[in-house]
Order: structure tokens, then C-alpha cells, then sequence
């Protein structure tokens, strides 16, 4: 029989015909048993098997289930902007404060250059009481 | 298709079909890897695999909707409106 002669390859589009347009579902179970149970569906083939069949999948939601389901991402989105920019802004904020630290220290920098070190005491007791 | 594959799908088409189904079979069992015979079921059963892996707790709904995206449930709710 010319089937059982195919090179290898060849016998791979043979199966491959006959699994995508002749074989039903119960025959592809019955030559690998294993393929039905439906915990051992891999990760990217899941993901390939969705990308393809989304609108028939969606089919099976309740609309309203789903309607609710947008809402909730909305709202949910919604709030991780909000969180995002808080960050952002508190970020801003210690950013401000660490510059006014820094320019705090520079000025007691500036105004201890040129002061005796006899003198630095009385300067603190000024600064602490202005 | 090539002409020899084509030969042989005409010669298991000739088969009787009492027996054909079984040829079928044996030939998917030493021919076609385990994995793409699974890709080929998911294709076949469609919805109600995604159903069994639901009801036997495999997957949640929500991670489905998830990987679908928001956008595309959007477009799935304008091409509804568009069709009633």
C-alpha cells in the first residue's frame, strides 16, 4: 500500500490530512487515549487555540456576566492609573525634599566657610533660634 | 498536496469504510505526534473542550476572558449589536 511506503515526512502529511479533514474527534481519542483528559491542555497551545477561536468562545459567556466583566477591568484599570500617578507624584515630592535637604546643607556649607571654628557655636545657637 | 500523498489518500479512501476508520487510526497512532493530534481535537470539539477544562476546574472563566482581552469582548459585543 502506497501509505505504508511514504517517506517519513511524507507519511507526517498524510497523518495530518487524515487528522484535520477525515479523522472525528473519537477517532483521534481512540489512537492517543490521553489527548481527552482536559487537564493536560498545554499552555501555548491554549493560547493559540483562543487566538483563533475567541468569538466562538465568547459565545458560551452569559452577555451579562460579561458586560460586568468589562466593567470591573474598566474600573480596575482605572484605578492602576491612579495608582501610577500617586507613585509618581510621591515620587516627585521626595525628590523636592531631598533638593531642599541638599540646599540646606550647602547653605550651612556656605556660611561655616569662612567663620573661625571658635565661632561656629554661636552661629548654631543663632540659626537654631531664627 | 504532493502527488504520491494524494495517491495514498485516494488508496485509504478506497478502503471499505467498515475498516477504513480503523486504518485511519493505526495510521494517526504511528504517524502523527501526540501533541498535534491534541492540537487537531481542540479543533474539532472547540467549545465544548474549553467547557470540560471549565467544568473540571482547569481553567476559570476569567482567566478565558482574560486571555482574551477586554478589547476583543468589546468587539465581540459591536458585532453582536451589528448582527441583531
Amino acid at each position: 500500500m502506497i501509505a505504508e511506503t511514504l517517506l517519513n515526512w511524507d507519511k507526517t502529511e498524510l497523518a495530518e490530512v487524515l487528522a484535520s479533514e477525515y479523522a472525528e474527534p473519537d477517532d483521534l481519542i481512540e489512537a492517543f487515549p490521553a489527548i481527552a483528559k482536559a487537564g493536560t491542555m498545554e499552555e501555548d497551545l491554549l493560547e493559540e487555540f483562543i487566538e483563533r477561536n475567541w468569538k466562538i468562545i465568547l459565545s458560551i459567556f452569559n452577555v451579562d456576566a460579561l458586560l460586568k466583566w468589562v466593567e470591573d477591568k474598566e474600573l480596575k484599570e482605572r484605578w492602576e492609573q491612579m495608582h501610577s500617578l500617586n507613585i509618581e507624584i510621591e515620587h516627585e515630592y521626595d525628590e523636592y525634599v531631598n533638593e531642599e535637604f541638599c540646599k540646606s546643607v550647602l547653605y550651612s556649607a556656605m556660611l561655616f566657610k569662612d567663620t573661625e571654628p571658635e565661632n561656629i557655636g554661636v552661629l548654631i545657637t543663632r540659626s537654631r533660634k531664627s | 498536496m504532493k502527488y504520491e500523498v494524494k495517491e495514498a489518500l485516494n488508496e485509504i479512501m478506497d478502503i471499505p469504510p467498515i475498516y477504513r476508520r480503523d486504518y485511519i487510526v493505526r495510521y494517526l497512532r504511528e504517524n502523527l505526534s501526540e501533541r498535534d493530534a491534541r492540537r487537531y481535537l481542540f479543533e474539532k470539539t472547540k467549545v465544548h473542550f474549553i467547557r470540560k477544562m471549565m467544568d473540571e476546574g482547569f481553567i476559570s472563566p476569567l482567566d478565558i476572558l482574560e486571555k482574551i482581552g477586554k478589547d476583543r469582548v468589546c468587539q465581540f459585543f459591536h458585532i453582536k449589536s451589528t448582527q441583531s
